[in-house]
């Protein structure tokens, strides 16, 4: 009897620890502590091969060429400006509308809502006087009629974002626009008029970005847009007018594979000229050969200047604490053989777009000397392959 | 004192048997609670989290005929925070489980929307990748593992639309484990692929949206087209909560139950682990312990019981309610719909409540006992005679206090008609205040028994009544305990078989047609209308009807209607409990409606009321001539005739068909024949016996669990027994002994304790018929009609009866057997003196 009693004990102890163990300490499976959702995707195997090249300058055709060129992978139609209320507070604005395509797939549902585009639409807005920047996205697929670019009447839309218009009879390719998009916070209702013609930049819109052949896009910009209309910043609505910009580019591949990014600059100066200049960087952080940009004249005349006609060099960098994300923000731009010499200041330094796509882009302010002449205007900036 | 603390608790080890009884009574009881706690709550849990899953933190769905133009109308003409999803069931021969939800989104509606959708966090590149990939799924690794399914591959998909080839493209990898089992069996996928493999190319099942207040609710309504409905989501899933909290209610009186057996057990132990010690006690205290160190000691050795009772306790109801979880998981998902609950979820509140019951009510319990022993003279303790005899209630005093509990309980029965809650709490203040009565009920049968006992079994037979009659207090909480979950069994019992039967008598007279053909009730299409010409043309068919269910809106929501042309003879299957004096058949022809039992109880109608239903904008009232028996839907359905139907909705889809035979034609004959022809997808063709037994076996997987839970009170009340009788034993022991010196056999002796028990068990088998039936007629008319609305017919089935006498008799003679094996074989001169 005495040996039986710790017995039943022990088997007591032994039964608690091993419920004890069996109940905490056993792992959860470890997928499961992965915290998002993510998809595998080695195994897909895309028709890449669909697509058209941009081998060669092109006869641009409007109104067609405003709208969508499905055949190519990549397309976006931009804009962006600088706009001032009554009182003189400046405000810098962003629209973006991105196509992407994918390969397209042999097997077909049938249901109308079957795309291979997806679109992407941006926007920002920078408060200045209250150093807040504001940006958002959306996205949705070619499809259903929730996004979609017609040349005729211009209608480009992602969701309920729009920029709708139409062309203006005096000049090829102008147009008037309306551009409306509800962000998180903020928005923007924006009527845009040009009033100088198309610049087709590069080789007559024909923008060679990679050595390899067809690394390169199709480009026109309507540089002068008279801008009015309204923003509104957390419920506030404030009439504006200023200046916009409008870049349109299409390509299937443009970037060679040693370039990991860009500085893009478009200035609007107060003597109605302006500057386009973008530097395509390589993985060392230097200027690669096509980088290249324009500069137009008061009356839409243009001049292509090379990498070797100008010299571009940041000045000062910022870090997104956030991020941890450094971007020179900014620049000196020289022309030697023109004398002419630039400073670029962003209106605030915070103009990361924090978003799935991450980049920064923002309005700057630019001033500086030709010869003895003195330069004053704004513009817009934009950092791409920082990390 | 220190000397007297281990006095005392050497006293504990020189009979562990007892003590380690009472911590497996109440830690078993202790478990059914903590089991069916996590139970329920894991299974709420998966049952919200799936819904928020899926559709996020919503605040609005619209639902109907959805058009895509009405979706893209919402989202970029109006910019309104809306995400669409064309969702259904598709088949997979790989599943042998269950059907798989095929889930159709647009992952960039989703990534844009400003709502905390639950696809968030989806890449954009998985969304691309994913609408540019017709016919590509992702899924959780455990649903692709339960599949066989890897990545990569491509399997073939049955849906209502026809036959389709899926290839995982991916896993979702969830966020967390209650997301994992909530996309258990979903295959997320566009919304083309969606439509094109569902057949719902143009339209979309769902809209969810998150309206901010400025949205003008009014203003969305005012445009929708016919069809297309917008109900708040908030309220939407309160009311699917609340459509498993009947069903949960009724789990947990079944643990409560168990648990209360368990407190007569605790009760029980404890008292008699005090009392036990009146020998001790009093030598201790003529030792010189003050009456403060008995109640202190008291007081530690019930709270270690109790300590280590309810940690064992919580650790056997985690493992029990893995498997409980199973069970109700199994019963919400044929009773409402498909949850997989397989996270356990041990709240703080299950653990509060565990310890409250373990520890604080088996101290309370305990407290009258302490009192009892503390308070008497150790000359009395130390003495031969039993401190049972000077200190039992009386009982005309039990009596009293059975009667006002009675009363009471029914009063409270009575006072509110529709409260679940209140009406197991006057269930059980029926039921204990009935328990109260057995030492009278005892006393009095003994009285009746003692003369036969005499004349059959003669002097052993009169000296095993009068043993424990002298002992009134332990005899009766003993025959107390297993009377209790005797009841309770067959209270559940009847309540079940009586449901049983009344479901099946209620099929019998439902289901008039021969054949039937049905289609998955996800079908919009339904039975296609060749295989209508098929019946037509048919050799050997008398007529046919054809039915269709529907889902149509209502002020509240949406009401089942059951749009049906089976004929007169089949209507006449109809059971009325309440029926105009009108000529039914011919009503019903003319547009009148019957509703079922359930749809009337939950919306109080009356005969003459009328059912309003919405098409479009309009609502439409349907004149009530019936009530009938239904227990198809404890939402309630509403029957009209389907010329009525077509005349009003203008749908002519048909979910279903009842065939009748010519008399003397081979009925599988034509099954075959039909299930051979049929081309709808996915259509089932059902001979009336089959449609018969499928539909009783969905029966009894839903009681699956009843059984499970009275079983556990089983067993509590057998290990309540068990010590009960262990410790009158102790007790006994000398009496045994005395007469083994007198010249008793080890034989007789043996019988003498097995008639005891034997009689303590007839006497609870006994005493728990009244009190079981009571139970199961209280069970059907207050939970069963407050939880579902349904009648039932009361059946006594005599087996369940006899079977419940038998169960006691047999486990109190093995229980008497277990703890007498010992004690009849002691050396009589040992035992006199008090040595083990």
């Amino acid at each position: 009897m005495a040996s039986i009693r710790p017995a039943i004990f022990a088997v007591i102890c032994v039964l608690l620890v091993t419920a004890a163990l069996w109940n905490f300490y056993s792992p959860d499976p470890p997928e499961l502590e992965s915290s998002n959702l993510s998809i595998s995707e080695d195994i897909l195997q895309l028709d890449n091969q669909t697509f058209a090249l941009v081998r060669g300058p092109r006869e641009f055709n409007f109104p067609n060429d405003h709208g969508a060129h499905l055949e190519f992978r990549s397309e976006w139609w931009y804009f962006t400006g600088n706009v001032f209320t009554s009182n003189g507070e400046h405000y810098g604005y962003q629209f973006t509308i991105f196509r992407q395509a994918n390969g397209e797939s042999k097997i077909k549902t049938h249901s109308d809502w079957e795309s291979n585009h997806i679109y992407m639409a941006h926007m920002a807005l920078t408060d200045a006087a209250n150093n807040k920047f504001y940006s958002d996205e959306i996205f949705a697929r070619g499809a259903a009629g929730l996004a979609q670019v017609v040349a005729s009447p211009f209608s480009a839309h992602v969701d309920h974002w729009s920029a709708t218009g139409r062309l203006i009879n005096d000049c090829t390719g102008c147009m008037a626009l309306n551009i409306r998009a509800e962000g998180d916070g903020f928005a923007i209702d924006l009527d845009l008029k040009s009033i100088k013609p198309v610049v087709y930049q590069g080789d007559r819109g024909f923008s060679q970005k990679g050595n390899s052949p067809g690394n390169a896009s199709h480009y026109y910009s309507l540089t002068r847009m008279e801008t009015k209309g309204n923003i509104s910043v957390r419920g506030t609505i404030e009439a504006v007018n200023g200046l916009s910009w409008m870049d349109h580019e299409w390509s299937t591949s443009a970037l060679d594979d040693q370039l990991v990014g860009w500085d893009w600059v478009s200035l609007q100066f107060d003597d109605g000229r302006e500057l386009m200049y973008y530097q395509l960087r390589t993985e060392d952080g230097k200027a690669f050969e096509t980088s290249e940009g324009t500069l137009v004249d008061e009356n839409g005349g243009t001049e292509r200047l090379i990498k070797e006609d100008v010299e571009f060099n940041s000045t000062r960098i910022w870090t997104n604490p956030s991020t941890n994300i450094s971007y020179p923000v900014a620049w000196t731009f020289q022309i030697p053989h023109k004398n002419l010499s630039l400073e670029i200041e962003p209106m605030i330094d915070a103009q990361e777009h924090d978003n799935i796509f991450r980049y920064w882009e923002g309005a700057v302010n630019v001033v500086g000397m030709e010869g003895t002449k003195r330069i004053v205007g704004s513009g817009h900036l934009e950092l791409v392959g920082y990390e | 004192m220190k000397i007297i603390f281990l006095s005392w608790f050497r006293e504990i080890l020189r009979r562990p048997t007892l003590t380690i009884l009472s911590i497996v009574g109440v830690a078993l009881g202790i478990a059914t609670v903590v089991a069916v706690d996590i139970a329920n709550e894991s299974a709420k849990r998966s049952f919200l989290a799936a819904n928020e899953t899926i559709s996020g933190s919503t605040t609005h769905r619209f639902t109907g005929r959805i058009t895509d133009e009405l979706y893209r109308h919402l989202r970029v003409d109006l910019g309104l925070d809306v995400t669409p999803v064309v969702e259904g069931l598709i088949e997979s021969d790989r599943s042998n489980t269950t059907q798989l939800r095929l889930y159709g989104v647009d992952l960039l509606a989703e990534i844009s929307a400003s709502s905390n959708y639950a696809w968030r966090e989806v890449s954009i590149e998985s969304a691309a990748t994913l609408l540019s990939n017709p016919f590509t799924v992702l899924a959780t690794r455990d649903t692709a593992n339960s599949l066989g399914w890897s990545v990569g591959q491509e399997i073939p998909v049955s849906s209502a639309d026809g036959d389709f080839k899926l290839t995982l493209i991916g896993l979702l990898e969830p966020a967390n484990p209650l997301q994992a089992q909530s996309l258990r069996f979903v295959l997320l996928t566009d919304i083309a692929t969606a439509q094109s493999v569902l057949g719902k190319q143009g339209y979309l099942s769902v809209i969810h949206a998150l309206f901010d207040d400025s949205v003008q609710i009014n203003s969305i309504e005012a445009f929708l087209p016919d069809g297309v409905y917008i109900e708040s989501q908030i309220g939407q899933s309160d009311s699917q909560a609340a459509l498993t909290r009947a069903f949960q209610i009724n789990l947990t009186a079944l643990g409560l139950l168990a648990f209360m057996v368990a407190m007569f057990l605790i009760y029980n132990t404890t008292s008699f682990t005090i009392t036990r010690r009146q020998r001790h006690i009093g030598m201790i205290r003529a030792l010189g312990a003050l009456q403060r160190d008995i109640v202190l000691c008291a007081l530690l050795e019930v709270l270690i019981i109790g300590a280590i009772a309810t940690i064992i306790g919580i650790l056997v109801g985690i493992q029990l309610s893995t498997f409980l979880l199973e069970l109700v998981e199994q019963s919400i998902a044929t009773l409402y719909f498909p949850i997989f609950a397989d996270i356990t979820v041990l709240s703080f509140v299950t653990i509060v409540k565990a310890i409250m019951l373990g520890i604080g009510a088996t101290i309370l319990l305990a407290l009258p006992a302490i009192r009892k022993i503390s308070s008497t003279a150790p000359s009395i303790a130390i003495g031969r005679s039993q401190v049972e005899t000077q200190s039992t209630d009386s009982g005309s005093k039990l009596f009293v206090i059975g009667c006002s509990l009675a009363v009471l309980g029914t009063l409270v029965l009575l006072g509110n008609q529709h409260s679940i809650v209140l009406g197991f709490f006057g269930i059980f203040l029926v039921v204990i205040g009935y328990l109260q009565l057995i030492p009278l009920m005892t006393e009095g049968l003994k009285r009746l028994l003692r003369p036969i006992v005499k004349r059959i079994f003669g002097v052993q037979g009169v000296l095993a009544i009068r043993a424990f009659s002298s002992r009134p207090g332990q005899t009766s909480t003993t025959i107390a305990v297993l009377c209790l979950a005797l009841s309770a069994t067959v209270g559940v019992d009847i309540m079940v078989s009586s449901f049983r039967q009344t479901v099946d008598e209620w099929l019998i007279s439902r289901l008039r047609g021969d054949i039937y053909i049905t289609t998955p009730s996800q079908s919009d299409s339904g039975l296609a209308s060749v295989d209508v010409e098929l019946l037509e043309n048919l050799e050997g068919i008398a007529s046919f009807g054809l039915a269709k269910w529907a889902e149509i809106p209502d002020a509240s929501g949406t009401t089942t209607v059951f749009a049906v042309d089976y004929g007169e003879n089949a209507f006449n299957g109809f059971q009325f409990k309440k029926k105009a004096d009108v000529d039914l058949w011919r009503e019903f022809n003319a547009g009148a409606a019957i509703v079922s039992e359930p749809y009337a109880y939950r919306n109080s109608i009356q005969i003459g009321d009328t059912v309003d239903l919405f098409i479009g904008r309009k609502s439409v009232q349907f004149p009530i001539i019936g009530v009938f028996f239904d227990y198809s839907s404890d939402q309630g359905i509403v029957a009209i005739h389907r010329d009525t139907y077509i005349r009003h909705f203008n749908d002519r889809t048909i979910s279903s068909a009842a065939i009748f035979a010519k008399p003397e034609t081979d009925l599988q004959t034509i099954a075959d024949t039909i299930e051979q022809r049929v081309l709808t997808p996915r259509a089932r063709v059902w001979r009336n016996q089959e449609l018969h037994d499928a539909s009783m076996q969905i029966f009894d997987q839903t009681f699956a669990i009843t059984y499970v839970l009275r079983t556990l009170a089983i067993i509590v009340a057998f290990v309540a027994v068990l010590s009960a009788l262990a410790t009158l034993q102790i007790e006994r022991e000398r009496e045994l002994v005395v007469l083994r010196t007198i010249g008793f056999t080890v034989r007789q002796n043996w019988s003498i304790a097995s008639f005891e028990t034997g009689v303590m068990g007839l006497l609870a088998g006994i005493f728990s018929l009244p009190a079981g039936i009571l139970m199961a007629w209280l069970l059907i008319w207050v939970i069963e009609q407050r939880s579902f609305g349904w009648t039932m017919k009361m059946q006594l089935d005599p087996l369940i009866l006899i079977g419940a006498v038998t169960l006691s008799v047999v486990a109190a003679l093995i229980a008497g057997a277990i703890v007498t094996w010992r004690k009849v074989r002691k050396v009589p001169a040992m035992a006199l003196q008090g040595m083990d």
